[in-house]
């Protein structure tokens, strides 16, 4: 990988970061109905909408604000929350915190039941083991994460069955086995519907890495299929497939939302929604610019990755 | 066939296949004899659609349809290949035969290192006896790709596909059919996808190794040029039928199937010249594949086809013998001869101001200059092309030659107006300030691969009506459909073709559209990218036939790009060969059986394959491969590579163009007389000294 | 045309095709009819069958009112498919626009619309909707707005990238080499050759859009009670979901039924288009 390639990716990010901000900031507080109108509800009396409006600093031109509010986000400074009356900055990187706890647990899931999932089905391509995957799979890709979450709890958290909490939170410093039953309902949903998709795309990779010539032609010096599975055409499909868990990061972000939503589970997501309920505008540009940006460096990452493993990319 | 049958590598036994289709069952190969005895080489020759490698497929069990049928035996020495599964035929395949795929880029893992390929074939078929270390076999890789001639073979242990030529990648591949020492080995087009020069030093280099281990070979071309110049025997398959099988210079020198016939006879040779043959250009169809098989494969195409006396049985090619043909004429010596062509009677073009089309330093540069390349200091442009000074007269053909990568498409995209150039470029003697309407409509180009060049969602009307509707703005609605109309005439085909889309059409009808395409503007020059480089010899024979035809009577200029030298006489007039971006050489076409030539010109006519029993080609071979093109070059640009180097002056020294009579310059540091004494490439032979 | 009728027969020829067909064409009837058809009146309370099981009387059972599922089910299909294929269709055509354009233009003009389509994409579309509902306020039309706008990047990358590789090819070219203009290229020889990887995947984007249409209802930032949107009956259902789990199984099912009628429709009509299986 040349030290170009890592400046080119690098500068993306900070273009993507940049321009992801100014949609942020755009859209939550200038498009179309004024933020001072949003908190106070349609109602309100002029005098107070023009104190707000002062108070807020939406008397002055747009870029005043946005560079007003990017700095601050620059140095950590996220705004007060209009809510809580809080900082923002400490209770979105705490919320933070916790549904980086979903997303790797579930990352680390994914990866390690959909690849190999992928590959067997594909390698019984047209047999019943095959069809068996396909099918589970349009089950899982078809289900909304709210409700297999919602079903899952109303199963398991049932209070006949009981076996796991139907909401809250315990810190792993506190009681990590607690910590593990409270995450273990919005794990399992988030994985068995990312599982779905990223199996399906192993799958399709590996199926067109198997029809493809150099296959052949190691079948045709004689390498047994199990090699020719794992030495040729895994290596192959495992290129686009990074790609695709790097793009499935993108749904995680939303399921994480959705199943925090259910299972009242404090993390980003929940700071999100409630932001959104109560006008809450700083916690709301802080939520989505976190995610947004967490976003393009997993994508980043995986172009990366790709990189490593592919050794073509660094002629490009 | 011999009788040689304890010896036989391979021997076929009426195996015949076929596939199940939506259309219905499918047949592929029918009733197949033949036998490779142990050390020779078998080529199997015929056009696309042949089922030629099917063959092979069939041979390795690795069958790519639904199997509807299949039957006889395929024998591997005394093992019959049929009766083993899957999982049997591992330790056969690469052990005891091995396959040589078209396409070496597709071939190799391109995730693997070129040793590892290496190392993982040996590894595979090692007997348990030999338990070698893993340093051996990777000594034993390493050995195996020095024979194969890749210079430096410890850093091409470590090399993967995307760092290495195309012709490198299909040494590697050669290494690794020879790495076990097998029987037999497969080759489905092998040369193919490579240039003339790389395909003939690759050549070259399988008969030296073919020579020294004795491995059998069945060689699969759609190219006779490529097999006369391998093969110990040719067997000629159409429409999934073996038609003819004798030695080569027999089946080359007197063929008896007519269908071998009208394939030699749509092939160019060296001789054309001096014999005045012309090509056959009738073409033929292809066979049926489903329904009911007529009892003489080729009874569709065949001049000499009675159905009295052809009809009797199931004509198949004959068990045994020396020179086997499945014609029931050709052996009871009724055939009538083909018809020979004459060449037509050429009207001299009425010209007030000779000159078409010039140039004055054209050039051509293009690559990476974005801003943020530039930001990081790596601004690297390709100068595609260099100074070119051309002229084309009216009515005149230039032929554009050279090898892929030297600049001849992109010539001929700047002059079509497709790429932004430096220089000049007049038409009729008026220098053009920018490429406008009038210019396009005078200067139109035909694309080498009509599948792409015609819009898939366009009806055959739609795509003729529209340069009506651009150039020919006075027409009204109906005229322009009697135009369209007259245009199918024209490029001979039926009118109701109108209706059709292109993926209805074969592919040499598609081309036949696009000429037509090109001459509803009636322009003054067309340039023809490669147009005839993917079809077929016959359909190839008679595209150029209808370009010349057309040229004959409308007085069209054509710039005809090729790579393929052997078509040049019956097209040409004059010559402008292209390396690296430069025109090395600018000849007419009465100078290309004799020297002087220039020396990159000399070894390009000496690796076009061609078959030609009245003539010897002398063998020039050109060592590495074609230089980057990112730095300009401050000698000459064939430096490099050049058989004939004179030292220090060529490295550094731009080299003078000099001159040899009125239609012939030369790009090159050496004197004329020293290369008009070079012997000639070409030169006339007596029959059986001819391969 | 002779290449829709190809194609509708090559999709029927796969087992995902066929079925995808069969189910979308059920599906859209019974948006078409279904509040007509419903066997009961979807908001009439029947009190003495509140959290009734499925029975021959409410044939998919009842909510905490009683009122029949089924019905509701049936009458909210129209507010479900019909927005989420108006939504795809939104995001489509603009995507399809921008990518096109972007893809045939070039130079620096394309490299500003890929960073921002990059940067909005790398916004999650759930979060991307959110963000948009915030500000447009909660509704079924909004929402549809909202959905819309964020699949509009993705489809303009994809048009985009099969821009490209049309735009590489000869007939291209040749239009070029005639001179012909930038509308005539854009859309009478580039257009008609890059619609149909943008069907495939606007098929497969109706599921994602029921999926998120109902996600966003279920938020409580798309269709308001008392709709019968189905994410909407989801949330509703939660608070009574341990006395009985019909209200939420049931609109979940058609959810996910819809869903994978699009999905399998959209796999079949893949395959039915590649150029390979179609010559």
């Amino acid at each position: 990988m040349s030290p170009e390639f890592i400046i080119k990716r690098f500068f993306y990010l900070l273009v993507t970061a940049i321009i992801v901000s100014m949609i942020v900031f755009a859209v939550t507080q200038l498009l179309p109905a004024n933020a001072a109108t949003m908190i106070l509800g349609e109602y309100a009396t002029e005098e107070a909408l023009l104190a707000l409006n002062a108070k807020l600093g939406l008397d002055q031109p747009a870029w005043v604000q946005y560079w007003q509010w990017f700095s601050g986000v620059l140095q950590g400074d996220f705004g007060i929350s209009l809510r809580t009356g809080q900082a923002v900055g400490p209770v979105i990187l705490s919320a933070f915190g916790n549904s980086a706890i979903l997303a790797v647990f579930s990352l680390v899931l994914v990866s390690l039941i959909s690849i190999p999932l992928g590959v067997i089905a594909a390698s019984r391509r047209g047999r019943p083991l095959d069809l068996g995957v396909s099918l589970i799979s349009y089950l899982g890709v078809s289900m909304p994460e709210f409700v297999l979450a919602t079903l899952l709890l109303a199963w398991l958290a049932s209070p006949a069955i009981a076996l796991f909490p139907a909401s809250g939170y315990v810190p792993f410093a506190t009681d990590p086995l607690a910590a593990l039953h409270h995450i273990t309902l919005p794990v399992l949903t988030l994985t068995i519907v990312l599982t779905a998709h990223v199996s399906r795309m192993v799958r399709s990779e590996m199926v067109d890495t198997l029809e493809s010539d150099f296959v052949r032609a190691a079948r045709l010096r004689g390498v047994p299929k199990r090699r020719i599975l794992f030495k040729h055409a895994l290596r192959n499909s495992m290129l686009p497939a990074i790609t695709v868990i790097a793009l499935d990061i993108g749904y995680l972000i939303g399921g994480v939302i959705v199943v925090e939503e259910v299972f009242s589970f404090p993390g980003v997501g929940r700071q999100l929604i409630l932001a959104i309920q109560n006008r809450d505008l700083p916690m709301l540009q802080a939520g989505a610019l976190l995610m947004a940006v967490t976003y393009a460096v997993a994508n980043l990452l995986a172009d990366l990755a790709y990189a490593l493993l592919d050794k073509r990319i660094q002629f490009k | 066939m011999s009788n040689t049958t304890q010896n036989a590598a391979l021997r076929i036994d009426d195996y015949s296949l076929a596939y199940k289709s939506s259309a219905g069952v499918v047949r592929i190969l029918d009733n197949i004899r033949l036998e490779i005895p142990r050390g020779q080489v078998l080529g199997l020759v015929g056009e696309s659609g042949s089922a030629k490698s099917s063959m092979a497929n069939a041979i390795m069990r690795d069958l790519t349809g639904v199997v509807a049928h299949e039957s006889g035996r395929i024998f591997l020495a005394d093992t019959d290949l049929t009766a083993l599964t899957e999982k049997s035929m591992e330790p056969i395949r690469g052990k005891r035969v091995a396959m040589v795929l078209q396409n070496a880029s597709t071939a190799l893992n391109p995730t693997l290192s070129m040793g590892d390929h290496v190392i993982e074939t040996i590894h595979q078929h090692q007997s348990d006896a030999t338990l070698d270390s893993k340093n051996n076999i990777a000594a034993e890789a390493q050995a195996l790709l020095s024979m194969v001639g890749l210079p430096d073979p410890k850093a091409m242990m470590n090399r993967y596909a995307h760092e290495i030529s195309g012709g490198e990648k299909q040494r590697v591949v050669l290494a690794m059919a020879f790495a076990c020492e097998p029987e037999l080995i497969l080759f489905d087009e092998p040369t193919s996808a490579l240039d003339a020069t790389t395909a003939a030093t690759l050549l070259d280099l399988f008969g030296e190794l073919q020579q020294r281990t004795g491995v059998a070979a069945l060689f699969i071309s759609h190219d006779l040029g490529v097999v006369s110049r391998i093969a110990d025997r040719v067997a000629v398959i159409y429409g999934g039928r073996i038609v003819e099988e004798a030695t080569t210079e027999a089946l080359f020198a007197a063929p008896r199937h007519p269908y071998t016939r009208s394939l030699l006879a749509s092939l160019p040779r060296p001789s054309d010249t001096r014999t005045g043959r012309t090509l056959d250009t009738s073409g033929n169809k292809p066979a049926l594949r489903i329904g009911v098989v007529p009892q003489c494969i080729y009874a569709e195409s065949c001049v000499s086809h009675e159905a009295r006396v052809c009809n009797v049985s199931h004509v198949l090619i004959d068990e045994h013998g020396e020179h086997r043909v499945a014609c029931v004429k050709a052996k009871n010596g009724s055939l009538i001869a083909s018809p020979i062509n004459r060449l037509d009677s050429v009207e001299a073009v009425d010209t007030t101001f000779p000159v078409a089309l010039s140039m004055a330093s054209l050039s051509v540069s293009y690559g990476e200059r974005g801003w943020l390349a530039s930001l990081l200091g790596k601004a690297s442009q390709v100068h595609a092309v260099i100074n070119a000074n051309l002229t084309l007269d009216k009515g005149e053909t230039l032929a554009l030659v050279g090898e892929s990568g030297c600049g001849k498409s992109t010539l001929a995209k700047a002059i079509a107006g497709l790429v932004p150039f430096k220089g000049d470029l007049f038409l009729s003697g008026n220098v053009i300030e920018s490429i406008d309407h009038d210019y396009r409509s005078r200067v139109q180009i035909i694309f080498q691969n009509p599948d792409s060049s015609l819009n898939p969602r366009h009806s055959i009307k739609t795509i003729l009506s529209r340069p009506l509707v651009l150039y020919r703005k006075n027409l009204n609605e109906v005229q322009r459909t009697q135009e369209v109309v007259a245009l199918l005439e024209r490029v001979q085909l039926p009118i109701h073709y109108a209706e059709r889309y292109p993926h209805q059409l074969s592919g040499g009808e598609k081309q036949r559209v696009a000429i037509a395409r090109a001459l509803a503007a009636e322009p003054e020059v067309i340039i023809c990218d490669e147009v005839t480089s993917g079809l077929d010899a016959s359909v190839q024979a008679s595209i150029t036939a209808l370009l010349k035809q057309i040229q004959r009577h409308s007085g069209t200029a054509l710039i005809f790009i090729t790579h393929d030298l052997a078509i040049l006489r019956h097209l040409a007039d004059r010559i402008a060969v292209m390396y690296l971006g430069e025109v090395v050489e600018v000849m007419s076409i009465d100078d290309l059986d004799e020297p002087p030539y220039h020396p990159y010109t000399e070894a390009l006519l000496s690796s076009s394959p061609s078959v030609d029993p009245h003539t010897n080609t002398r063998r020039i071979r050109l060592k590495g491969t074609l230089p980057k093109r990112t730095q300009r070059v401050t000698g000459c640009v064939f430096e490099s590579r050049c058989p004939h180097h004179l030292g220090d002056q060529c490295n550094t020294t731009p080299p003078p163009r000099v001159h040899h009579g009125d239609t012939h310059e030369i790009l090159c540091h050496i004197d004329v007389a020293t290369l008009a004494a070079h012997a000639p490439v070409w030169q006339a032979s007596k029959l059986d000294t001819s391969i | 045309m002779n290449s829709t009728r190809r194609t509708l027969t090559a999709l029927t020829k796969t087992p995902q095709g066929a079925i995808g067909l069969l189910l979308c064409f059920l599906l859209l009837a019974l948006t078409l009819a279904g509040p007509e058809l419903a066997p009961k009146d979807p908001e009439e309370f029947h009190f003495t069958a509140r959290f009734a099981a499925p029975s021959t009387e409410f044939l998919l059972g009842t909510d905490w009112y009683g009122r029949d599922l089924l019905s509701r089910v049936m009458a909210g299909s129209r507010s479900t498919i019909l927005l989420a294929l108006l939504a795809t269709v939104i995001g489509t055509v603009a995507g399809a626009l921008i990518g096109i354009f972007s893809g045939y233009i070039g130079g620096r003009v394309d490299d500003l619309i890929m960073r921002v389509t990059d940067a909005v994409m790398a916004i999650p579309s759930l979060l991307f909707a959110l963000l948009i509902l915030s500000v447009l306020g909660s509704s079924s039309f909004n929402a549809v707005i909202a959905i819309g706008i964020a699949f509009t990047p993705g489809m303009a990358r994809i048009a985009r990238s099969v821009t490209l590789q049309v735009r590489g090819s000869d007939y291209v070219s040749a239009a070029q080499a005639r001179g012909e203009g930038t509308s005539w290229i854009m859309f009478a020889e580039i257009l008609p050759n890059v619609i149909a990887p943008v069907i495939v995947e606007a098929t497969i984007r109706v599921a994602f859009a029921v999926m998120t249409l109902a996600t966003l209802s279920f938020l409580g930032l798309g269709a308001q009670p008392p709709s019968p949107e189905w994410g909407l009956m989801i949330a509703e259902g939660r608070a009574h979901m341990f006395r009985s789990p019909w209200p939420i199984l049931v609109p979940g099912i058609a959810i996910a039924l819809v869903a994978i009628a699009f999905n399998l429709l959209g796999d079949g009509l893949r395959d039915a288009l590649n150029p390979q299986a179609s010559s």
